[in-house]
């Protein structure tokens, strides 16, 4: 006699085991293949994968590890609960003297032994093989690691593709909507980050990189486990706590499930408008960032109504189970979505916020940070480090940010190379909460209030580590850029002691000219720490400051020491250049080398050999800027690099190449 | 044996059964006649506890059927869509069913393999439409159900089958008072079985009847008379469903005794007299017509 109390139905788990069984199997072979069998191959391997790079189990097999942890349990929920998305198995099932509750309990429970058993299998197998010396990296505790994760984000993920499939009637929208929902967090935070950016002048949209968002995204969380140093163990407590919440709630919904809904894309009428205008809203936002490509708002209003009407249409058509929506109805629907987005969007282009002209009170703020990214932002370890408190530093930054949110000049495109154009300001305020702000402008409209700026001691001391100068060095590498291969290390102590000196003083003399001018260096100045005690040679820490051409002083000190020759390419490196003249030049939106290998309309050109021009022309030519004279350098070796003349920086002896009757 | 009281269902926009009552007895087989869409599957369907009502009771042996287990091992529904699992014997479904059923009776299960004829190694999904709802039969009445609920079950049989079929759900009524409601869209399949029949249309039941009180109750007369004083004293004393007159042959359809009917028209010394059976048929088209519902159409 079976007991009451026992919710343990033989019948129902014997049947699963005979209908879905293969799944355990296919999962145990998924796994097998991608971590303990990869463990075999990079034994045998080893010359072709050194093996330092393994932190964990999770540095295995991925990403198809990755692929296999939650694919197979969102489709063991999809095939353990068909029964209740078929109408025939919904009669015969439920006309069996068993409860609900009963029947979800048994079903669900065949899932999850169905999925843990491979993943310990797999942990075994695991074990026994890191137990080869050339694994010592793989410890016991990795593989507990490995075996806990594995089995709770197999819960998950099953507990989770088990509680949508009681919200949906079909198993298809079951699996498609369980993935969507598992991306939606980090989806839909890029999606309001990158569309809010097209609206909100100054919004830093790098700057929300949306990483509390992406852990609630669990694949895009575990897609990350192969690189990061130790598994986030406590969001895996809390993946725990959230797949015992979903079944929970799993049964719940089944418990009032109308059974006749089998074969509806959601069982519940409440939930489908909010799908039905979430797919609008999202296929929106992705019309937008596709349609924004064109940089026409005309593209872009195109896009946000073509996409979200398609998603909408879509939806109501998966809803609805037919194509033929058209009714009038379908559309006042989708006009009062429109209206409420176009009160959004208004709010947004209009600013009602004052978002754009929001500039704090210089009381208000504890600290500030100017750069050209907010990338120091999100990585620092300690904010301390990136604001800066001088109060002149502060009132100058507030100027520059005042500026802007009033004349409000046109942002220009991100992809024009080279051009110092990106402007990020973050305010540390008082009140503990920071402010950011980003804009890409065209440098000569902001030129005048970025000055006080980036001349300023505090902005070089971050920006071209004058702290770093100002203590004892291990080394100093000077490398040349370009093509050819130059550098030298300078070790002896006097020297480096020397150099800083020289370095403090040449960062201290630049001005807004050198320091928004990024194309006219002869290379890099490496200066590296002394080792931490414990630390490995490789780990040293390295920082580059830009060799500019007119660091006179470092270039005097580089030829009285005789270094010059192995530091930067000089004349006699060159064994001839080429000069071409292109009418109106090519805007600063092309490499230099393009008007020589290709036909722009450039008049004939004249090669050179003169050693002295050739000398002005190294000191004088850009990698990339606007101007009118192009050169072509060709080393001894055969080595070319290109560069430009800026208008005003074109020598007389080039422009007399054209001018001088021949 | 089975009470259902007020039962209203809606399918999204849609209603189904519009506040359905009707009862049925221990031990008698109660056929639920009606077109396609008039809500008898609905209606079985909660009957064998899968959906719930929205509101109204479904009660067998006095209990709420619905999420009721223990109930529910007493009453068996074979669907009008069969399903079995992929792959599965007859035999594997015996199994899974004996696993449910704690009434389950194997000698039966054995001895009716002979009655069937079908092999229990073969695949359910391999069988025809019309052997696997001969399997059905056989899983279902080898549970013992007190009451089993079928849904257009003579459908897809062949003559000698359904006459098979007929004669084991007789011997289960008469030997244990197996209580059986089964669905039709067609009377004559169902006649010779029922002892009540309920007639469904748009969600309702428009006529409940026990079929041996109206098989007893009303007559086909033909008859002649030499007056028409006659004719008309006789038709004022009969209760008159219908009546029309071919030539000098009257033909009325009448309700009451048949001893009394033949009373009263002998009593008027008629030229012919015959007193014809009804078929059902007959029956519900003449008493349907008087209360104006083309039921022509529901019986088909």
């Amino acid at each position: 006699m079976k007991s009451k109390i026992s919710f343990f139905n033989p019948g129902v788990q014997k049947q699963n085991l005979k209908q879905h069984g293969w799944i355990a199997l296919v999962y145990l072979v998924g796994l097998l293949f991608t971590v303990p069998l990869q463990m075999v191959l990079h034994i045998t391997n080893e010359n072709t994968m050194p093996y330092r790079h393994v932190e964990h189990l999770f540095s295995i097999g991925f990403p198809m590890q990755l692929f296999v942890a939650f694919i197979v349990p969102i489709i063991t929920g999809m095939f353990l609960f068909r029964y209740v998305q078929t109408k025939q198995a919904v009669d015969m099932i439920h006309s069996l003297p068993i409860s609900r509750g009963s029947l979800y309990i048994n079903h669900l429970l065949s899932g999850l032994v169905m999925l843990v058993i491979p993943v310990w299998v797999t942990g075994g197998a695991a074990a026994a093989v890191s137990a080869y010396p050339e694994l010592e990296a793989i410890t016991m505790s990795d593989v507990w690691i490995w075996t806990a994760v594995m089995t709770v984000m197999s819960v998950f993920f099953f507990c989770f593709s088990v509680f949508i499939g009681m919200l949906s009637g079909m198993s298809i929208a079951q699996g498609i909507l369980t993935f969507i929902i598992l991306m939606l967090p980090a989806g839909l935070f890029m999606l309001l980050n990158t569309n809010i950016n097209f609206f909100l002048y100054g919004f830093p949209n790098h700057y929300y990189s949306g990483e509390t968002i992406v852990k609630w995204s669990p694949i895009i969380m575990m897609g990350e486990f192969n690189h990061v140093e130790e598994i986030p163990l406590g969001h895996i407590f809390v993946y725990l706590g959230l797949a015992v919440i979903f079944a929970l709630l799993g049964y719940v919904l089944y418990k009032f499930r109308a059974l006749e809904m089998a074969g509806q894309a959601i069982v519940y009428e409440p939930l489908r408008p909010i799908f039905k205008y979430g797919v609008a809203f999202c296929a929106m936002l992705v019309g937008g960032i596709y349609f924004e490509q064109y940089h026409s708002t005309g593209w872009l209003i195109f896009g946000y109504v073509f996409s979200s009407l398609l998603g909408f249409l879509i939806a109501e058509m998966i809803l609805q189970k037919t194509w033929r929506i058209w009714k009038g109805r379908t559309f006042i629907q989708y006009a009062g979505y429109a209206a409420v987005v176009i009160i959004f969007g208004l709010v947004l282009h209009f600013d009602v916020i004052g978002y754009a002209s929001n500039v704090p009170n210089e009381d208000d703020v504890k600290g500030v940070y100017f750069g050209d990214d907010v990338h120091s932002l999100t990585r620092a370890e300690e904010e301390e480090d990136v604001f800066v408190t001088n109060q002149a530093y502060i009132e100058n930054v507030r100027a520059f940010h005042e500026y802007v949110a009033q004349t409000k000049p046109e942002e220009v495109q991100t992809n024009q190379p080279h051009r110092f154009n990106q402007y990020a300001i973050a305010y540390k305020l008082n009140n503990g909460s920071t402010l950011v702000r980003q804009y890409q402008l065209p440098l000569e409209s902001v030129k005048d209030q970025l000055a006080p700026i980036v001349e300023s001691e505090s902005y070089k001391r971050i920006n071209y580590h004058v702290d770093v100068l100002d203590n004892k060095l291990q080394n100093i590498v000077i490398t040349a850029d370009g093509p050819v291969q130059k550098n030298v290390t300078i070790t002896d102590p006097e020297e480096i002691q020397e150099l800083q000196h020289i370095l403090k003083y040449e960062i201290s003399r630049l001005q807004v000219d050198d320091v928004v001018e990024n194309n006219m260096n002869w290379g890099s100045v490496i200066l590296e720490l002394p080792l931490q005690a414990d630390a490995l040679p490789d780990e040293a820490v390295q920082l580059s400051i830009p060799w500019k051409k007119n660091f006179n002083q470092l270039e005097q000190w580089l030829e009285d020491n005789g270094y010059l020759d192995q530091a930067r390419i000089l004349p006699e490196d060159i064994a001839f250049m080429e000069v071409q003249r292109l009418a109106g030049g090519t805007n600063g939106m092309a490499y230099p080398d393009r008007v020589f290998r290709e036909d722009l309309g450039s008049e004939t050109s004249v090669q050179v050999e003169d050693k002295e021009i050739i000398e002005k022309a190294l000191e004088t030519s850009r990698t990339m800027g606007d101007g009118e004279y192009f050169v072509r350098f060709v080393t001894e070796n055969d080595i070319e690099f290109y560069g430009v003349f800026t208008k005003e920086d074109v020598p007389e002896e080039i422009i007399s190449l054209y001018n001088s009757p021949s | 044996m089975i009470q259902i009281e007020k039962v209203t269902k809606t399918y999204e926009n849609e209603k189904a059964l519009h506040g359905i009552s009707l009862s049925v007895g221990k031990g008698s087989i109660y056929g639920l006649l009606g077109t396609n869409g008039a809500g008898k599957t609905t209606l079985l369907k909660i009957l064998a506890g899968i959906y719930r009502p929205d509101e109204g009771n479904v009660k067998v042996d006095n209990q709420p059927i619905y999420e009721n287990v223990k109930l529910k091992e007493k009453v068996v529904f074979i669907s009008d869509n069969l399903y079995f699992f992929p792959q599965a014997t007859i035999e594997q479904m015996a199994a899974y069913y004996r696993s449910f059923y704690p009434s389950w009776n194997e000698e039966r299960y054995q001895t009716m393999q002979k009655v069937f004829q079908i092999n229990p190694k073969r695949k359910l999904q391999r069988l025809s439409k019309g052997m696997q709802r001969q399997a059905a039969f056989w899983l279902s009445l080898s549970a013992m159900p007190e009451v089993l609920i079928l849904d257009e079950p003579i459908d897809g049989l062949d003559p000698v089958m359904r006459q098979k079929i007929k004669n084991l759900l007789f011997q289960d009524v008469a030997d244990r008072e197996l209580t059986v409601v089964i669905s039709s869209h067609n009377l004559r399949e169902i006649e010779d079985i029922c002892d009540h029949v309920g007639i469904m249309h748009r969600g309702n039941i428009v006529v409940e009847k026990d079929l041996d009180d109206l098989k007893s109750d009303t007559h086909k007369i033909q008859a002649a008379f030499s007056s028409e004083e006659q004719e008309q004293r006789i038709l004022e004393q009969l209760t008159v469903l219908h009546q029309e007159k071919r030539g000098s042959v009257l033909l009325v359809i009448a309700k009451g005794q048949k001893e009394a009917v033949e009373h009263i028209v002998h009593s008027s010394k008629p030229l012919v007299f015959d007193l014809l059976p009804l078929t059902l048929e007959e029956i519900f088209i003449y008493e349907m017509g008087g209360i104006g519902y083309e039921i022509e159409n529901i019986l088909l």
